[in-house]
């Protein structure tokens, strides 16, 4: 059993190292101390209800929820043919295609927010909410490229090919036979997608401004000028809203077989 | 007329680059004719141009009488079967072999009837339930092959469908198939790179290579008389050693070797003084260890046997003589012979074929 002992030591740092972070938050949000501190002292939900009353958090919920929906419908909506197109048929610049749908993931994020603010807002006026889901678009689509991609490979053409020969259009095919197989690609994009674009701070940062801030963007804010455990309160109804949102999808669509 | 005709058909990937270059054929009605040829010779190509997966570069096809050159795939009706099955792994047994049905708009007593015609066709009835994933290769494969034939497709194309499975369910399979596509009638192209599955199965063999046809000719015709050498090694002429032609009359070559004079049948082009290449099967030659058992053959070349292989029906010898490394097939009920042994290679008149160099 001897030989067993190096992977649990590193289990057990491993999950230290991911589930701590979660639960100083967790523990200090319940804390009676005016600042965050930990270990907190007394235990009180009034932080949480303070959270909650805070008008800024809730509209920024509200914003943020709209923004990933949509964004990520977007991005599926763009990414999924890109990706079909550029796994599939054999063009000149396919490649290409491919670097540049990649591309906002190796390019820092603030240069990406700083760029859309000068050349997307100031340039052609375009008002705070749609420039938003522009940018986050923009952020989400590598992953929805990349993962759909990822299932496509799993798919032979062969397969794709037979329902032509049976007399499938190129567009039945995609609806009847491609789609309901890269499903699990297209959910777990679609979750991931969610995520990152509620979590993101860099390209929102350029993107908000008077009356229009996402919740993470209303959060730094407040955190600039407060420091008591409302902030904590708010981030553990995130945690638990991210894991929500995942859990759902989980229970709805069958999504753990993606991640197998 | 025939039913389905090639002409000067070309197709490629890449410009100036054809796979297969100017192909011309033509298959009757009702006929199974397959495609046989090593791997990159083209038959999956061809296969694919009937299909419609791949344009035609030049050239045109014709299937009863119609023009098909640049109709669609999925406006062709014709039944695919693929070497990965590529059945589709989110439906069903009975939604597989539905799907070209539906998608004709079939009413439903109808398409159930076809469809369970077409399982119990392939010996799969009870199966309609199960996914692809739950079922075996041959079984996978038959699901394939109901789905294909269920839409009564003019014309059925199978590319290489057995060549996944092992050797004793390809046998098995070959037959069904065979079977199935006799009862149908429908006209078939069948890929493969298995010269005894072409052999087994076929109406008659497309023997091809680096893109154009070598031969074509019914299965006994190309196994007994290859056209070419290319054909003759594929055919299993696994021995072969070079000549001088002296003479050829009668379709029989008269071919010197450093071994002595032999006749030989002499291929398409031989003619006098022409450097010849000259390939028999294992099977067609003898090996005696006396001279007085020389049999009445046309050439006897000594030699000494390097390897003996007993493989069941018969043994196999490798000799290695001043001609060349032969292999030689015996049947085991003979005497056998040791390793090392001299022996005379004593080739059987007629089975001997002279091929220009």
């Amino acid at each position: 059993m001897k030989e067993a002992r190096f992977p649990r030591v590193m289990l057990v740092v491993l999950m230290v190292f991911l589930l701590a972070p979660f639960l100083i938050i967790l523990i200090a949000s319940f804390g009676d101390n005016a600042s965050l501190r930990f270990p907190p002292q007394g235990f009180t939900l009034q932080w949480f209800r303070d959270a909650l009353d805070q008008r800024m958090f809730v509209r920024g919920f509200y914003l943020s929820v709209q923004v990933a929906v949509v964004s990520t419908l977007l991005a599926l909506l763009l990414g999924v043919p890109l990706a079909y197109a550029t796994s599939r048929y054999n063009f000149t610049g396919k490649r290409l295609i491919q670097v540049v749908a990649t591309l906002p993931v190796i390019v820092p994020e603030l240069v990406l927010g700083l760029a859309l603010l000068r050349y997307l807002i100031v340039a052609t006026n375009l008002p705070l909410r749609p420039s938003l889901i522009l940018g986050h678009t923009t952020l989400l689509i590598p992953y929805t490229v990349r993962i759909t991609l990822a299932s496509l490979s799993n798919l032979p053409y062969d397969i794709e090919q037979a329902a032509i020969s049976l007399g499938a259009t190129r567009l039945e095919t995609f609806f009847k036979v491609v789609l309901p197989n890269i499903r699990d690609g297209v959910l777990t994009s679609f979750v991931l997608a969610f995520i990152l674009s509620f979590n993101n701070v860099p390209v929102s940062l350029f993107l908000t401004g008077i009356g229009v801030a996402t919740l993470p963007i209303q959060m730094l804010l407040y955190m600039e000028y407060n420091f008591d455990p409302s902030i904590a309160a708010l981030s553990t109804l995130l945690i638990l809203f991210s894991t929500l949102v995942v859990f759902i999808t989980e229970r709805l669509l069958g999504i753990s077989r993606a991640f197998k | 007329m025939a039913f389905l005709a090639l002409q000067d058909v070309t197709i490629g990937y890449q410009q100036h680059t054809p796979i297969v270059d100017g192909l011309n054929l033509a298959i009757d009605e009702g006929e199974l004719v397959s495609f046989l040829g090593p791997s990159g010779c083209g038959k999956t190509t061809t296969l694919r141009g009937i299909a419609g997966f791949v344009h035609l570069m030049r050239g045109s096809l014709t299937i009863a009488g119609s023009n098909y050159t640049t109709t669609p795939a999925n406006k062709r009706n014709i039944g695919v079967v693929f070497q990965s099955y590529a059945l589709f792994p989110h439906l069903s047994v009975f939604e597989n072999v539905a799907f070209g049905l539906r998608l004709r708009r079939v009413n439903n007593t109808e398409l159930r009837r076809r469809v369970a015609e077409a399982l119990d066709m392939v010996g799969l009835s009870g199966f309609e339930t199960r996914l692809p994933g739950q079922l075996s290769g041959g079984q996978q494969q038959r699901v394939a092959m109901a789905r294909a034939v269920v839409i009564e497709p003019q014309l059925l194309l199978l590319d290489e469908p057995l060549s996944n499975l092992d050797a004793k369910l390809r046998i098995e399979l070959r037959v069904q198939l065979r079977r199935v596509q006799k009862r149908l009638g429908v006209t078939s192209v069948y890929v493969t790179h298995d010269q005894e599955e072409a052999l087994a199965l076929s109406d008659r063999i497309v023997v091809m290579n680096a893109g154009s046809i070598e031969q074509l000719g019914t299965p006994e015709h190309v196994y007994q008389q290859p056209e070419t050498l290319f054909v003759a090694q594929f055919m299993g002429f696994a021995n072969q050693f070079a000549g001088t032609v002296v003479d050829v009359s009668d379709g029989i070559a008269y071919v010197d070797t450093p071994q002595g004079r032999g006749h030989t049948r002499a291929s398409r082009g031989v003619c006098a003084g022409a450097e010849v290449v000259v390939a028999f099967r294992p099977t067609a030659a003898e090996l005696v260890t006396a001279p007085a058992d020389v049999p009445d053959s046309t050439l006897t070349i000594p030699g000494q046997i390097l390897l003996r292989t007993f493989q069941g029906e018969d043994v196999n010898y490798l000799v290695k003589t001043p001609l060349g490394e032969f292999d030689v097939s015996v049947a085991s009920n003979r005497t056998p012979l040791t390793e090392h042994a001299d022996v005379m290679v004593c080739l059987a008149k007629e089975r001997c074929i002279a091929y220009v160099h």
